[in-house]
């Protein structure tokens, strides 16, 4: 019965698409690139994949929910003392959910558009051996856009992670943060309303 | 387009004051590995040769020079070579204390145990380097709290008893969160 309520509601969702479409308009997405770590000398660069919707409030102001994963490359240490050998560590990596604020041109339409990021995210990072760490963070950065046709895009984006935490069992310590750059490409595909 | 840069601002301002609340400090601060190489070669045997190594940080120049914007030690690793001179499987393991112990009971009973589970063949000899040694690490956050006083004591033992092993290579690495 459950079943059959939720494919009603569907297929009306699917119905009613269309005259919504004529006043609205959103994006899902997909995004891969490089993950650099920055001043952490016990990671090295990584890789970032995603998927990201859009959702326009306005003509330049959207909201974007998201997940992101970014895998560190393993760190690596000269030994002096055993030769100059190195020996490497797990780099770590982080699976965050969030919100971004996208603010400029964002309707994706067919041409070139800019815009800036500012998100909040919960990240977890996990190292192995090491307990997770689940905290608060910040996204910041700038993107740009280029619609191919009015429903499909690649999106450029260079965003930064910022993960603060604070070790509560350390009475001298303030809070500290690990921070990562993430340079993307992107595939956008949106539903709803063309220009044309 | 003008209540649109209003909200853009306000966004702004508002991640602006978050960054602000985090503080500078958060902001600035990195990661750097400390490495302590200068851990001598030890024998270790039940009850009759038992010598933990001492390390004290405040000789490290890396910890010196970081040690007054340190936020966290965020990773303690490990790199050693075990020979298990006995005729059974041997257990590798290495507690943490600030304490002295002559003893491995007494140890057991009051040392942090930081790596277990190394299986070393009999009459064998395995080399941990820093990745695997993650592969055995426990109790972080106890042990990371002896590690803040600077000061404290390594115990290279087995599980079982008796016990018989040369450790060699040994070295300590410490990923801490501060001023890079």
């Amino acid at each position: 019965m459950k079943f059959r309520i939720a494919l009603l509601i569907l297929l009306l969702s699917v119905v009613m698409i269309n005259p919504m479409a004529q006043a609205f308009r959103f994006s899902v997405g997909a995004f891969g690139g490089l993950n650099l770590p920055v001043a952490q000398e016990d990671t090295k660069s990584g890789t970032v994949i995603g998927l990201k919707a859009r959702i326009p409030v306005t003509t330049y102001l959207a909201v974007e929910p998201n997940y992101t994963y970014l895998k560190n490359g393993d760190g690596e240490v000269k030994v002096g003392s055993l030769g100059d050998i190195m020996m490497t560590r797990d780099g770590g990596k982080y699976s965050t959910y969030g919100v971004d604020v996208v603010f400029g041109g964002v309707t994706g339409y067919k041409g070139l558009n800019a815009y800036g990021i500012l998100g909040v995210a919960s990240a977890k990072f996990a190292k192995k051996g090491l307990p997770d760490l689940t905290k608060g963070s910040l996204w910041l950065g700038v993107g740009f856009e280029f619609g191919i046709t009015d429903y499909l895009s690649v999106d450029f984006r260079g965003k930064a992670l910022i993960f603060p935490y604070k070790d509560d069992s350390h009475s001298n310590g303030d809070t500290g943060s690990r921070k990562n750059g993430a340079v993307t490409v992107g595939l956008n595909y949106y539903f709803g309303v063309s220009e044309e | 387009m003008k209540k649109t840069s209003i909200i853009a601002l306000k966004i702004g301002l508002g991640i602006l004051a978050l960054l602000m609340t985090l503080g500078n400090n958060c902001i600035t601060s990195g990661n750097i590995v400390v490495v302590i190489d200068n851990l001598s070669d030890l024998e270790g045997q039940t009850d009759t040769t038992f010598t933990p190594r001492y390390v004290d940080l405040t000789d490290n120049s890396d910890w010196q020079d970081h040690k007054d914007q340190l936020n966290s030690v965020d990773d303690i690793g490990f790199a050693c070579k075990i020979t298990n001179h006995e005729s059974t499987v041997a257990t590798g393991q290495i507690w943490i204390s600030e304490k002295s112990y002559s003893s491995p009971a007494d140890v057991r009973a009051s040392a942090v145990k930081i790596l277990d589970g190394i299986a070393i063949a009999a009459g064998g000899t395995r080399s941990i380097e820093w990745k695997e040694s993650a592969d055995f690490l426990s109790h972080f956050n106890e042990a990371k709290t002896i590690i803040y006083k600077e000061k404290f004591h390594l115990y290279f033992m087995v599980a079982e008893t008796p016990f018989h092993i040369d450790v060699k290579d040994i070295i300590l690495f410490l990923s801490c969160n501060g001023k890079p």
